[in-house]
């Protein structure tokens, strides 16, 4: 797995960008960028050069779900592996962003384990 | 009510009437017949029940009167509205900024120490090949004099760390102080709710005394159409099986989706 990829962090609340951005480091990953919403991540994203992303879905003006949208939907990006670390945890939820596409879904509180574990089951399927 | 059915308010002849106006195209004509009808019903001494609507409205709209002019001169109420309410959201956006700086003043502090850890995992790597030799009984005196030189350096270094993780523990310790005092906010704020709900269901109770639970509404959509984020679960959602409960949860519902 290459441990330089380019890895957009969003999340609306920083302590939790911070939490996964050390989380990502401890496992390797040191290039870690940050955006506090859907709408400041997309043309981040569009700008190009980024293999990975991980949102939440409960972010003002865009959530994490629609983020997801606009990805799948926007022929340049949407391959983009796409994680949800998130405290929605509604079954229905769950299955929306299943149907949106999500690579993986995690809900909040998270231990480091679990982030670890479901990076290697994406890039076991991207690889 | 038996003599409501004394003598008909409506007659087929009346109908009869009122369908060959209408299809006359006579609309004023059938509109005052219904009128007629409605005036014959009510002036017939046969039919008493309109006194009884009059007098259930009457006693429903003072009833109403009186619960609004209560809630309205209720001095309660106006201190919630003035005080209480605003104080609540700033108590609120209190608890935002003092969980952010407790979790920031940990992060910190683990930041702080995470060098501290890489240092002491360094200077024994350095020192490891030595001292096995050592151990095994094949280290010359050269050697043997670098190896302690790296020994003394590893206890004065890991001295000075050691005092600096203690103080950073301690800092990770006094961050935590913030759940008492959120704690404390967050209570005054779920009284004030109660009291305010409370007042409401008051209110509820007098407007429509047949009133039953209500219906929880469906969940809210975003403006693309995506269901609404609603932040972490209640327990009761967790209980009922409409939110997941664990990872383990998750993970289950998508491999049933095919994931």
């Amino acid at each position: 797995m290459d441990k330089n990829i380019k890895i957009l962090i969003v999340d609306d609340f920083s302590t939790m960008r911070r939490i996964i951005k050390n989380l990502l480091r401890d496992l390797g990953f040191t290039n870690t960028h940050e955006a506090d919403d859907g709408a400041t991540a997309l043309p981040m994203l569009q700008s190009g050069g980024f293999q990975f992303v991980v949102t939440d879905w409960n972010m003002p003006i865009m959530q994490g779900i629609d983020l997801l949208k606009e990805i799948r939907k926007d022929p340049k990006l949407k391959a983009l592996p796409v994680l949800m670390v998130t405290a929605e945890a509604k079954r229905e939820q769950i299955i929306e962003a299943a149907k949106a596409g999500v690579n993986g879904y995690i809900v909040k509180p998270f231990t480091a384990a679990t982030l670890k574990a479901k990076l290697d089951k994406i890039f076991e399927r991207f690889e | 009510m038996d003599d409501l059915v004394q003598a008909p308010l409506v007659t087929l002849a009346d109908a009869v009437e009122l369908v060959d106006l209408l299809e006359a195209g006579s609309q004023d004509e059938a509109d005052q017949k219904v009128l007629d009808l409605a005036k014959k019903a009510i002036g017939n001494p046969d039919y008493n029940f309109s006194v009884e609507v009059y007098n259930k409205v009457g006693e429903l709209t003072r009833d109403l009167h009186d619960a609004i002019s209560d809630f309205a001169s209720d001095e309660r109420i106006k201190t919630i509205a003035d005080f209480e309410i605003p104080d609540a959201s700033e108590r609120l956006k209190n608890i935002i900024s003092m969980t952010d700086q407790a979790a920031n003043r940990t992060l910190d502090a683990v930041d702080a120490c995470a060098p501290l850890a890489t240092t002491l995992m360094e200077l024994i790597a350095n020192l490891l090949p030595a001292w096995k030799s050592l151990m095994h009984g094949k280290i010359d005196r050269f050697d043997f004099v670098t190896l302690c030189h790296k020994i003394d350096d590893l206890i004065s270094q890991t001295q000075i760390n050691a005092t600096r993780l203690s103080s950073q523990l301690n800092e990770i310790v006094l961050a935590q102080d913030y759940q008492d005092l959120t704690g404390q906010m967050i209570q005054r704020v779920i009284k004030l709710v109660t009291e305010v709900e409370d007042k409401l269901v008051n209110f509820l109770v007098v407007c429509s005394p047949n009133r039953k639970t209500g219906v929880r509404p469906p969940q809210e959509k975003t403006e693309h159409g995506s269901l609404k984020a609603e932040g972490p679960s209640l327990a009761r959602e967790r209980d009922s099986g409409e939110a997941a409960s664990s990872q383990g949860d998750v993970d289950d519902l998508l491999a049933s989706l095919g994931f």
